[in-house]
């Protein structure tokens, strides 16, 4: 029995801590502008090179949207489905390469699609301190070749890295995604590359999924949810997380999240 | 505290009302800490044990208070396996510090073993955790307690004099 007392002591002093914080990794607010959708305006198509450069010129970066092809190949697209002049085809990943280049025009105005690596050598040539994000997203598969989204996604954040890996350009890219496992995935290939997780309403939880992940930070849709005050903001830094905003229309909203120190701030520009 | 004090008072209630088979437990365990309660047997080889347990030390920073329920089987009859049981416990667990405040329930089984002619009682096992409340309190800190965490620790029980 007279262990009682030593080992009752030693139990409480080796007790494991119930809650673990996250260590802290200070860093600086970036207060970058990204132009939305490529920077997309009423007259420039979204998410094609054209637009991309002109956004480039006076943005700090922009975000594109994109697809993978059937032969692995990555298009800059914010919809899921190729188009061309007579409406929707298929979906991409079920969609060869040859298909997407002989869409060209419809009716005079161009319509025809952006690769990704054409976008990226460009940039890494002529604007290399540029960022550009690139949201993958996912889609509804029509038969079971591209039944298996998240594969899909995985082989989209590789192709991804290679390209910026090809141009030296992987410190710029950010990649984000909803889809924790492909943001894994893609750190697994690279430590380098820069994952952020989308976050919908929930600050909190995506925080924490965020640091669990040690991903680079969290993309935040704005209006939605919890509010993100500059208390969040500095909370991210402490913990070493960038912050993504997305959408903002307004010019006064850009200037107020860029003041409370959101790193990449996408907008559309008007 | 009204309501902690209110517990141990039945506690106490039904140690001294009840049979002489059920014990007074006391015990130091890693997610429990320090806990008191009963251990009664309640069916066959069941024994069922539920104590208050509250983290007494660095007390002034976090305060953890926890309501255990642990229900043990005896798996042998033999004489020399019956100190083996197995367990399941569960677990509400309060934990409060300047930064957040947590109000939890584990659960998770457990393996215990009697020894000094069963007045202490060893178990080790694994626990769950859920969050049931979150509250933030300041924004220098974010955390969230572990999915899995190691339960073990030692029970004295204290039987009744006959």
């Amino acid at each position: 029995m007279k262990i009682f007392p030593i080992t009752l002591f030693l139990i409480l002093t080796v007790s494991c801590e119930k809650v673990h914080y996250y260590p802290d990794k200070p860093i600086v607010g970036l207060k970058a502008a990204m132009a939305h959708r490529g920077g997309r305006t009423n007259v420039l198509r979204e998410n094609c090179l054209s637009t991309c450069i002109e956004a480039l010129k006076t943005e700090d970066g922009v975000e594109i949207d994109i697809q993978i092809s059937k032969d692995r190949t990555i298009w800059l697209t914010h919809g899921l489905k190729v188009e061309n002049c007579s409406g929707e085809l298929n979906y991409f990943p079920e969609t060869k390469d040859s298909t997407i280049e002989n869409i060209d025009s419809c009716n005079g105005k161009p319509i025809g699609y952006t690769k990704f690596e054409e976008l990226i050598s460009y940039t890494a040539v002529n604007c290399p301190n540029k960022n550009i994000n690139v949201d993958l997203k996912g889609w509804f598969p029509c038969s079971g070749s591209s039944l298996d989204i998240l594969s899909m996604m995985r082989l989209e954040i590789e192709q991804i890295i290679k390209i910026g890996i090809k141009y030296n350009y992987l410190d710029h890219l950010q990649i984000e995604t909803g889809a924790v496992s492909v943001l894994n995935w893609g750190k697994k290939i690279s430590s380098k590359v820069n994952t952020y997780l989308n976050v919908y309403g929930d600050l909190e939880r995506g925080i924490l999924i965020a640091l669990q992940n040690k991903l680079s930070g969290i993309s935040y849709k704005l209006h939605i949810g919890d509010e993100l005050t500059p208390d969040y903001v500095h909370l991210c830094h402490k913990k070493g997380l960038r912050v993504i905003t997305w959408n903002v229309v307004d010019d006064l909203e850009l200037k107020a999240l860029q003041n409370i120190g959101v790193d990449f701030t996408e907008y559309d520009i008007n | 505290m009204k309501k902690g004090i209110i517990y141990i008072g039945i506690i106490l209630h039904f140690y001294w009302a009840s049979a002489q088979k059920t014990n007074f437990i006391c015990g130091a365990v890693n997610f429990e800490y320090l806990h008191f309660g009963i251990c009664a047997p309640i069916y066959k080889r069941f024994k069922f044990q539920t104590s208050v347990g509250f983290k007494p030390y660095g007390f002034r920073k976090t305060e953890i208070y926890t309501f255990n329920n642990r229900l043990n089987y005896q798996i042998f009859k033999n004489a020399r396996l019956s100190k083996f049981n197995v367990a399941i416990n569960s677990i509400l667990w309060y934990f409060n510090n300047v930064s957040n405040q947590f109000f939890n329930f584990s659960v998770g089984p457990e393996i215990g073993y009697y020894v000094a002619q069963y007045r202490l009682e060893l178990h080790a096992g694994i626990v769950y955790n859920s969050v049931l409340k979150y509250t933030r309190k300041t924004y220098n800190e974010i955390g969230w307690p572990n999915n899995w965490m190691p339960s073990f620790g030692l029970i004295f029980h204290l039987n009744k004099k006959q």
